[in-house]
């Protein structure tokens, strides 16, 4: 197991400029894809059938770059440009949630590719999308600094009366919103951070869209992301520090005790950590653009306006690795967990069975005659881990062990056929066969007799046949 | 198994001296199962072994071929003989599968159990072979189109078998499987015997003999396979709409709008001439007499079939890129389910109540059909089911049986629903799978019906008595007279001998049912405390068992932890009833964290240049430990080891850290903070360092040493008892 970093510039200097796959624990780069600027990206995961989505800047095109090829697969027109992209997976079903520049928001399915919604969600760009870890909500920021929560099933609706509303509406910035996480969690449990250029962020319940916490940095928050284990808060700030902030404290009691909640402010500015003992600061005077942390929670990888990526290590707050540089800012930063070391089962294999090709995506909303007919691409496009479930199913008695208690179970029972069949045949068939034999017997002795008498019999008739026959021929030379 | 140890195979040749059956093949197959027999036997020894299962395979005795076969399965399971025999153990085989095992007219057992261990024998062989590409090119593939020959012809005799290893190759070799496509359908034709034979199957067989006719539709044609299914499937959906619509001649399916939406969504003939050539219905046409009613009950076997066709094709086992019309799909099934008899009502000059009842016991049949697939979809589908998630769930609602009181109430017809109870069952189902696809479901009115549904058949009733007996003394005493009333007055005296309780199987869907619904939506506080009420009714019944239902568990975890807008948790009446692990996060909340360690400027610096102090966060069960008495020792200890240097345990903990050393990522890449246990250092490569300590405020300053790691094995014997509290709070204290 490895966990693997993927960044893409948002603008570049060379046309042809990389986006790339490295591993944040060793200097290996898995991959790299070519012409790679973006608004945003979306990846899939890593490895055989996985994807890459990338909205272009300055045009209304969604390019797909394909697990193994560097240059893009597919390139689909979309109706406008995209500033923020997001592939989702629902049970088993890919879909892409793209935020326009006009503050639309748009829903493809991409086994199908119909354009299932396109709500008018904010006022002005949206900058920011993210999804809860069960794919069911959706949280969109905008530079109009709203931030609104959807159910996604309501925005994957065919034809839905009335028109889905968002379930939230957060207007407590004030300045445009910058990033978005989400915890993990049942449906009630999820906590929502959102982070503005007003110097703020905020921490939200999900399910009642209630403010718990404000934390106050001081200065525009770009970046922000989450401890796993909601232990530490950290923010990207403008200034280039990273500023890491306590979940959970040991008030004067030496107790330990929640730092959020009841709508508590929290100041996290640098005047409350004179001696910078809550900062990174490798990004030096470079805005902070990205932030994501380790599954492990030891790791922080962050991205800045300079085309730098770090890998900090959070307990010394010191840089552990630096990436390859981008020429441009990154816009956008995925650490995923990969096992790129295992044989996967479509490689055994001879069938490949991941579609290449994705449905276009379809520009207007999908029509009456498209909703009954409803036509999907199988295996599911865009979800490679389907297949290779079903791949896995097929190929599972190859890693099975040899039963030999049940095989041996198996023989006793077949065995059983045999014996007792060989024992009606001792027990039955035996009998009848003696019974047969003096039947015979009997009869033999009977035909014997029988033809003993008709021999008698028919020696008798031949003599009297032949005196007969002598008296004629007496009787002949007489005449 | 007694066997454990390893016999030679020089012990096992005696005993397969001339065909001889008479030895015991649970002492000999286990020997030849040893891998050690096997790698150490001599060349000889296995070429003899081999040879002689060989000829036992080549006797024309029932009883011999069997006892070959299986002791070649045994023997295949070494790669050694694969290698050098399976070409000739294959051929054998498939001899004898070819030859029927000389079955004539009449047919034996014995005959059938080595046939169908021969084929099973044959199967494990190609399993091993399969996937390994010198061995398959060499070996299997020559050999495979008498393999399919052999495996056609017994398909009558051991139709389990055969279909299960045809299902393999289909899935795998489908060039070599091309030229018999005809031959294979034309044997699965026979078995299914148009719909008859269907019916007759077990479930895997049907199963199996489905997924083969569905895949030689497709799945072997040279190219075009994504139009070929496309094509075949909108067949399909052609024929299942000709065969529903054979109820038009019964009922007037023009009375129901909703209805004939549906059918004209559907996919119809083809006007086109050319496609109509095309089209070729899978089975002949019915013959149905109207004057007969269970002829209409063929109506429901051919929609059986035709369904089971429909779900094999829609979950393509083979694998193959397809495009699937979804819609037409869901349309046909919410077709099957639209039709009622309250809405499309019977022609009026049918006026038989038998064929009555009869058509009405069709059509529940069909939807029963309809709604197992419907069960089936969301796992084949996943999240592409969504966008009809509310289509879908109206249509569950409306199969639920319900009348409109004169005063405008809807209520559940409660006679038709324990009537319909295996259709109930089937409408749960579906539902809470539709309904685990997603959370928080904004429109959970149909949900309140199927809630309450669910509900009724969890009730205890009494059998429905007859109400001229019930009625009236005088009817009572004239039956007594008879003599016909004895096990009446039982069930009036003693009604509880006689009262019908909700099954098992009633339960299991209801509970799964409740649990889906408690997860995915915020119901009225009224209906949640009916389904509360029937949780906490339910675990007191089953509280006495040994072990609690698996989904009886799930529906009380649920019930907690989705609680809804209902703020009267059953948190402690489920707790006073059972004792459940999951419970004790409840009762004893706890932060996400216990110990953790955190740096500071005035902390310990290892030789990394880490710095580093630890922090108690004062989490009770952290405490527990520190003060049990072990801790208290290991404290003790650790304190000796500071002061007298090594003692008796640092070699453990030595061992402890080499395992876990790794020099390349030190300390940067290892995360303390994901610690559970309390903060641990060893004296393994110890220097002195400082570290700030400072309990309720006051600081002290130790000595100690640690080591240049960060050592976070919970099994190292050495602790910090130190504990700090550095945070802001205290800071401004």
């Amino acid at each position: 197991m490895d966990e693997s970093v993927f960044y893409t510039p948002s603008t570049a200097t060379d046309a042809a400029e990389l986006s790339f796959l490295a591993s944040i624990r060793s200097n290996k780069s898995h991959v790299q894809f070519r012409q790679c600027t973006a608004n945003a990206a979306s990846i899939t995961g890593t490895g055989q059938g996985h994807r890459l989505f990338v909205a272009c800047p300055e045009k209304a095109l969604v390019q797909v770059y394909l697990w193994g090829k560097e240059s893009p697969e597919q390139k689909m027109a979309v109706p406008e440009e995209l500033t923020s992209l997001l592939w989702v997976h629902i049970f088993g079903a890919g879909f892409l949630v793209g935020g326009g520049k006009s503050g639309r928001l748009y829903v493809w399915e991409l086994a199908s590719g119909y354009l299932l919604s396109a709500r008018e969600a904010h006022y002005q760009e949206v900058s920011c999308l993210e999804v809860s870890h069960d794919g069911q909500v959706l949280v969109s920021g905008g530079k109009d600094s709203r931030v609104l929560i959807w159910r996604l099933a309501d925005l994957i609706q065919f034809s839905p009366d009335p028109l889905p509303k968002p379930v939230h509406v957060l207007t407590n910035h004030s300045l445009p919103i910058t990033s978005i996480a989400l915890t993990k969690g049942i449906s009630n449990d999820i906590k929502l951070f959102t982070s503005s250029l007003d110097g703020e962020v905020r921490h939200y319940n999900v399910s009642s869209g209630e403010l718990l916490t404000t934390f106050i940095f001081g200065e525009p928050v770009n970046a922000l992301a989450v401890d796993p284990a909601q232990r530490y808060l950290y923010a990207g700030l403008s200034s280039g520090t990273i500023r890491l902030v306590p979940l959970f404290i040991v008030n004067h009691k030496n107790q330990l005790e929640s730092n959020t909640g009841c709508g508590k402010l929290v100041s996290a500015t640098s005047a409350d950590d004179p001696e910078s003992q809550f900062a990174i600061t490798s990004h030096q005077d470079s805005p902070v653009t990205c932030l994501q942390v380790s599954a492990d929670g030891g790791l922080l990888v962050s991205a800045d306006s300079a085309g730098k990526v770090f890998v900090n290590d959070i307990v010394s707050r010191q840089v552990a690795r630096q990436l390859r540089d981008c020429s441009g800012p990154i816009s956008t930063l995925r650490l995923l967990i990969n096992d790129l070391e295992r044989v996967e089962p479509s490689d055994l294999s001879t069938k490949s069975s991941t579609p290449r090709i994705l449905p276009n995506l379809k520009r207007s909303l999908i029509s009456d005659t498209e909703i009954s007919k409803h036509d999907i691409s199988i295996p599911a496009a865009g979800t490679p881990e389907g297949d290779i479930g079903s791949l896995t199913s097929d190929n599972e008695h190859l890693r099975e062990q040899f039963d030999l208690r049940g095989f041996l179970n198996q023989v006793r029972k077949e065995h059983a056929v045999y014996q007792i069949n060989t024992e009606e045949e001792a027990d039955v068939d035996q009998p009848v066969q003696q019974q047969q034999n003096t039947d015979e017997t009997a009869s033999t002795q009977q035909y014997a007799s029988q033809l003993k008498e008709m021999t008698k019999a028919y020696n008798e008739l031949r003599r009297v046949h032949q005196d007969l026959y002598s008296e004629h021929l007496k009787l002949l030379d007489r005449d | 198994m007694g066997y454990q140890g390893f016999v030679g195979l020089d012990v096992v040749i005696p005993h397969l001296k001339d065909n001889s059956v008479e030895s015991d093949l649970m002492e000999i197959l286990p020997i030849i199962a040893d891998e050690n027999a096997v790698n150490e036997a001599s060349k000889a020894d296995l070429t003899h072994v081999t040879s002689r299962a060989a000829n036992y395979l080549r006797s024309n005795q029932p009883e011999v071929r069997w006892f070959g076969t299986k002791l070649v399965h045994v023997l295949c399971l070494h790669p050694r003989i694969i290698a050098s025999d399976a070409g000739n153990f294959i051929s054998a085989l498939t001899k004898i599968i070819g030859s029927k095992c000389f079955i004539t007219s009449t047919i034996d057992v014995r005959q059938i159990t080595c046939l169908e261990s021969a084929i099973s024998t044959l199967d494990f062989i190609m399993d091993k072979i399969r996937h390994k590409v010198a061995l398959t090119r060499e070996i299997l593939t020559p050999r495979l189109p008498s393999i399919v020959q052999s495996l056609v012809s017994v398909m009558y005799l051991c139709p389990k078998p055969a279909n299960f290893v045809l299902r393999k190759l289909l899935m795998n070799n489908t060039t070599t499987l091309r030229p018999f496509t005809s031959k294979i359908q034309k044997e699965l034709i026979i078995l299914l015997d148009d719909d008859e034979g269907l019916h007759k199957m077990d479930d895997e067989l049907q199963s199996l003999v489905v997924s083969n006719f569905v895949t030689i539709q497709y799945a072997l044609e040279r190219t075009n396979t994504e139009e070929i299914y496309r094509q075949k499937l909108l067949h399909l959906l052609i024929e299942m709409k000709e065969v529903f619509e054979i109820y038009s001649e019964f009922l007037d399916l023009n009375e129901d709008p909703n209805l004939q939406k549906l059918l004209a969504s559907l996919p119809s003939l083809p006007h086109n001439e050319e496609e109509k050539g095309n089209y070729k219905p899978l089975f002949p046409s019915l013959d149905i007499d109207t004057l007969e009613p269970l002829d209409t009950l063929k109506i429901s076997r051919r929609l059986h079939l035709l369904t089971s066709l429909l779900r094999e094709f829609i979950s393509n086992s083979s694998g193959i890129a397809v495009k699937l019309p979804l819609g037409y799909v869901i349309s046909f099934l919410e077709l099957n389910l639209s039709l009622d008899l309250r809405f499309a009502p019977m022609k009026k000059e049918f006026r038989d109540v038998s064929l009555k009842k009869t058509v009405e016991f069709s059509i529940i049949k069909n939807k029963i059909c309809a709604l197992k697939l419907l069960t089936q979809l969301p796992s084949i589908f996943g999240g592409n089911l969504l966008p009809h998630f509310s289509s879908l769930l109206s249509v569950y609602e409306l199969s639920i049986p319900v009348e409109i009181r004169k005063n405008g109430h809807i209520t559940i017809i409660e006679e038709r629903v324990w009537s319909q109870l295996n259709f109930i069952h089937q409408i749960l189902l579906a539902a809470s799978e539709l309904l685990s696809l997603t959370y928080n479901v904004v429109n959970f009115t149909p949900v309140l019906k199927l809630v309450d549904v669910a509900l009724l058949i969890t009730k205890s009733r009494l059998p429905k008595l007859d109400q001229s007996n019930s009625n009236g003394g005088s009817s009572l005493k004239r039956k007594k007279k008879g003599g016909q009333v004895i096990p009446l007055s039982d069930m009036l005296s003693h009604q509880h001998l006689f009262t019908i309780t909700a099954s098992k199987q009633t339960l299991a869907v209801v509970r799964q049912f409740f649990a889906t619904v408690l997860k995915t939506c915020h119901l009225p506080s009224s209906k949640q405390s009916q389904i509360l009420r029937f949780v906490v009714i339910d675990t007191v019944k089953h509280r006495s068992e040994a072990r609690i239902d698996k989904n009886l568990q799930e529906l009380i975890h649920n019930s907690i932890l989705f609680p809804g807008h209902d703020r009267n948790s059953i948190l402690p009446i489920i707790s006073s009833i059972i004792s459940d692990e999951f419970l004790s996060v409840f009762m004893n909340p706890r932060f996400p964290i216990s110990p953790r360690r955190d740096t500071t400027e005035g902390g310990n610096i290892g030789s990394n240049g880490v710095t580093i102090s630890y922090i108690d966060d004062g989490d009770e069960d952290s405490d527990d430990e520190l003060d049990d008495d072990d801790s208290l020792s290991k404290k003790q200890k650790t304190s000796d080891v500071i002061t007298e240097g090594v003692d008796s345990y640092e070699v453990d903990t030595v061992e402890i850290l080499n395992k876990n050393d790794e020099p390349e990522n030190t300390g940067l890449n290892h995360n303390p903070l994901v610690e559970q246990e309390p903060v641990k250092i060893s004296s393994w490569k110890r220097e002195e360092t400082q570290v700030e300590v400072s309990v309720s405020g006051l600081a002290k300053e130790t000595a100690v040493q640690i080591s240049n790691e960060y050592d976070s094995d919970s099994n190292s014997e050495f602790e910090i008892p130190v504990i700090v509290a550095n945070d802001s709070d205290d800071d401004d204290e």
